[in-house]
């Protein structure tokens, strides 16, 4: 996983950041914190995909629809939704 | 093999007792038995050594000022992409690094900064609260 990848994710989904010793999104959704994830600073530093992959609460192709378009903030928020994580 | 052997001999130390008499020569000096070579080594290269990394560990230093941990962290330990990744599966944390070590520090930070977030957030969502929950299970504050 790419950082651009990581960061689409974070704009798609309209997540608070906040640059510290890495790099913290949080999803806030309706007053509550939800959704927790993190990367490392630096563009060369490894992504652990598949670790952002299980804090954003989704299965591969959900994911893999996040990176891409197929998957919109609404789409994801009803996964969730689905999952009783909201 | 035979002319080989023949060109050399290993001599056998030790002491030998001299009757005192000028002009007699030395005792002549015993050639020993030469080694025998051992038979062909066998080595083996393979991808099934031993891994010297532990699959699993407990980690017990959240070296936080203000919090200690009460028990040790169950963490699973992989290998990914020359990576070292140490994972807590129950809370879906992890920590990365070029070395066991750093996984760890990097884990420790990220838990620090975790317990600080959610310890201040009052809002929280069911996963959420179940990680904070998860995380008063193990953390403490120290006692000053």
């Amino acid at each position: 996983m790419k950082v651009h990848e990581f960061e689409k994710i974070v704009n798609k989904l309209g997540m608070e950041t906040r640059n510290s010793y890495d790099r913290l999104a949080w999803l806030v959704h309706e007053g509550r914190t939800i959704i927790r994830t993190r990367r490392s600073h630096g563009k060369g530093k490894y992504v652990p995909q598949d670790k952002i992959r299980q804090q954003l609460k989704v299965n591969e192709s959900q994911f893999s629809g996040l990176i891409s378009c197929s998957v919109s903030k609404e789409d994801y928020l009803r996964i969730l939704n689905e999952k009783g994580i909201i | 093999m035979a002319a080989a052997a023949a060109s050399y001999e290993i001599l056998r130390p030790g002491v030998e007792s001299l009757v005192e008499e000028s002009g007699k020569e030395l005792p002549p000096q015993v050639a020993s038995t030469p080694p025998e070579l051992q038979p062909n080594l066998r080595v083996s290269v393979g991808t099934s050594f031993p891994i010297a990394r532990p699959q699993t560990l407990h980690f017990g230093a959240l070296k936080d000022p203000a919090y200690r941990l009460r028990k040790a962290i169950p963490l699973d330990v992989s290998s990914e992409e020359s990576s070292i990744v140490v994972t807590w599966p129950a809370i879906d944390e992890f920590g990365f690094g070029d070395t066991l070590g750093a996984a760890l520090d990097d884990f420790a930070h990220t838990l620090r900064e975790l317990h600080h977030r959610l310890l201040s957030d009052t809002a929280l969502g069911p996963d959420l609260q179940q990680v904070k929950s998860t995380l008063e299970d193990f953390i403490e504050p120290r006692i000053k």
